[in-house]
């Protein structure tokens, strides 16, 4: 191919076939994209019962408590509907036993101005709230019922969660587990939950952050303090989901108005 | 003799500074469409370089993309070429990036980043392979200068942070008659009847401005013409040089702190450490590159003689 002259470079066919899809690009691309969006947006998916109404006693081995060992304050998580229970677990003899367990969760419907973003993990928020993350690792938590749950047939019995190990400031060091709910699906990872919810085939879309933490120290070493928190997880993510999330057909459904 | 070096030597051709020219001007020109395509980036843009230390050094990129041009000018002149389709592949990997991550994944990072196979894709339209293989240096300056999500940088440094925390608690222990303990991201002083804080500065406490020494990394890695295998080695080093100079500044912030008697929030360590960093990451890099050559230099005396 021979070189082109140098007068004739700026009307180059190649040159400017580039300089027209770049045209068409910047003239259509940032709009058609927009539309496409706008046109594809997911609908908001409510909470089937709101959070506040959570049966703490559905929970079977624990019970819920005044807090004993957190302070809990309340904090912008750009949801109204979230719930922190402060839980103790029962012994076998029914007591209740003297280290507090921290449940929190909060749902997001795809509405208001926050939508689906996922802003909130506990590696990060901890952080700048002046703790030091001391390990990040992938758990799996066993979670007995849960493909007895309909719509979570497809799920097994296990879930894959993210545990955070935290040195808090002031003192004190915290074991905190935490997972996602989707539209039916779990999800440990902040960028696969974004890419699931973004491909989700239902019009309607939720997330839920489901998080259970605990103190650990020299009295409650690292390994009870976090087999505690699984057993927490195990027992009330059941429950969450069968009292609380949106059904399969909740999330299909698209009202005249909407459509 | 490789390609590159045997088109060094030839000489240039009456035409060729002028169709140089007009080639870096068409490349300008479709990086402008580029630019104006991605117009609703600009505002993330200005926040981030404006307002983040730890994306302000893009603002030195094109600074840096133009000294490296200038540097390598008469070799680009030297192997400028017909244009190849193939970069309208590229450019339209970029066109695709940049959709498919604006819907249906809407994530910035690679929406932003698609810059850079655009502008390669447009070298290549413009200039050729061996024009694009030039411009592999000016290309990583601005993959560099992308700013990358402050939450996904979070999670990134997490944990390299929290274990510079630890290795700078015990390295400020070393300092005679200084007693030093952490709370979070907080270093706590004693020395003599003093007390103090080392309050190490939100939002990237323990682990700041790595994107900024990458850069300066690549900068002197690729200011002058090099084999293959000193970019393999340094690619080895930088890593541990960013740790160990990170580790340095925490360190130097504190130093500076302790002995200069200054309130933990005051903004002059943090500063002066951030700049200590980024100069020791220049001399650092200049330091591994100037081994390299010297290593060779013998060698190849030894092979002449």
């Amino acid at each position: 191919m021979p070189y082109t002259p140098t007068s004739r470079a700026f009307t180059s066919p190649l040159f400017l076939t580039v300089c027209t899809v770049l045209i068409v690009a910047v003239l259509a691309l940032p709009a058609t994209m927009q539309a496409i969006a706008e046109h594809y947006t997911k609908l908001p998916a409510e909470i089937r019962v709101p959070l506040d109404e959570f049966n703490a006693h559905r929970v079977p081995g624990f019970q819920a408590v005044q807090s004993r060992e957190f302070g809990i304050q309340d904090q912008d998580i750009g949801t109204d509907e979230s719930l922190t229970l402060t839980m103790a677990r029962l012994d076998k003899s029914g007591q209740i036993e003297d280290r507090d367990t921290l449940l929190h969760i909060a749902y997001y419907d795809g509405s208001g101005e926050s939508g689906l973003r996922v802003s909130h993990t506990p590696e990060v928020c901890y952080r700048q709230g002046g703790a030091t993350i001391q390990s990040v690792r992938t758990v799996r938590v066993d979670v007995p019922g849960l493909s007895s749950i309909p719509g979570y047939e497809h799920v097994g019995e296990t879930v894959t969660a993210r545990l955070v190990d935290i040195a808090l400031p002031g003192g004190g060091t915290l074991v905190d587990i935490y997972l996602f709910v989707s539209n039916g699906e779990f999800y440990h990872d902040r960028e696969r939950l974004r890419f699931a919810m973004s491909w989700a085939s239902e019009p309607r879309v939720y997330f839920a952050k489901f998080e259970v933490s605990a103190i650990y120290d020299d009295n409650t070493p690292f390994d009870e303090a976090k087999a505690r928190v699984k057993e927490l997880i195990a027992a009330a993510l059941p429950v969450f989901i069968e009292d609380h999330l949106p059904l399969h057909d909740d999330l299909m459904r698209v009202d005249d108005d909407e459509a | 003799m490789s390609q590159a070096a045997a088109a060094q030597l030839e000489p240039f051709d009456e035409h060729a500074r002028s169709r140089a020219v007009k080639a870096l001007i068409q490349v300008l020109l479709l990086t402008g469409l580029w630019l104006l395509l991605i117009r609703e980036e600009y505002h993330f843009f200005g926040i981030r370089m404006l307002g983040d230390s730890e994306a302000a050094h893009a603002l030195a990129a094109p600074v840096l993309i133009g000294l490296l041009i200038y540097r390598r000018w008469d070799l680009l002149v030297r192997n400028l070429r017909p244009g190849s389709l193939w970069g309208l592949v590229l450019i339209g990997i970029a066109l695709v990036m940049f959709a498919v991550f604006t819907w249906p994944f809407f994530i910035g990072y690679p929406r932003q980043a698609a810059i850079v196979p655009a502008v390669a894709g447009f070298v290549l339209v413009v200039g050729g392979w061996r024009v694009l293989k030039l411009s592999v240096p000016m290309l990583v300056i601005l993959l560099l200068a992308v700013p990358i999500g402050w939450r996904q940088y979070a999670f990134l440094i997490v944990i390299p942070e929290t274990q510079t925390f630890f290795v700078t608690e015990a390295a400020l222990n070393l300092l005679p008659g200084v007693l030093v303990t952490m709370d979070g991201p907080d270093i706590y002083f004693t020395r003599g009847a003093e007390n103090g804080t080392i309050a190490l500065g939100d939002p990237h406490r323990g682990a700041s401005l790595f994107l900024a020494m990458a850069m300066i990394g690549a900068f002197v890695t690729y200011a002058s013409i090099r084999p293959l295998w000193q970019f393999v080695v340094v690619a080895i080093f930088a890593g541990p040089i960013l740790l160990l100079c990170n580790f340095l500044r925490l360190c130097a912030h504190g130093v500076i702190t302790i002995y200069g008697g200054f309130e933990p929030l005051s903004a002059f360590p943090r500063l002066a450490a951030g700049l200590f960093a980024l100069v020791l990451a220049y001399l650092m890099f200049t330091a591994v590159l100037g081994i390299c050559n010297n290593i060779v230099k013998p060698v190849e005396q030894d092979d002449a003689g």
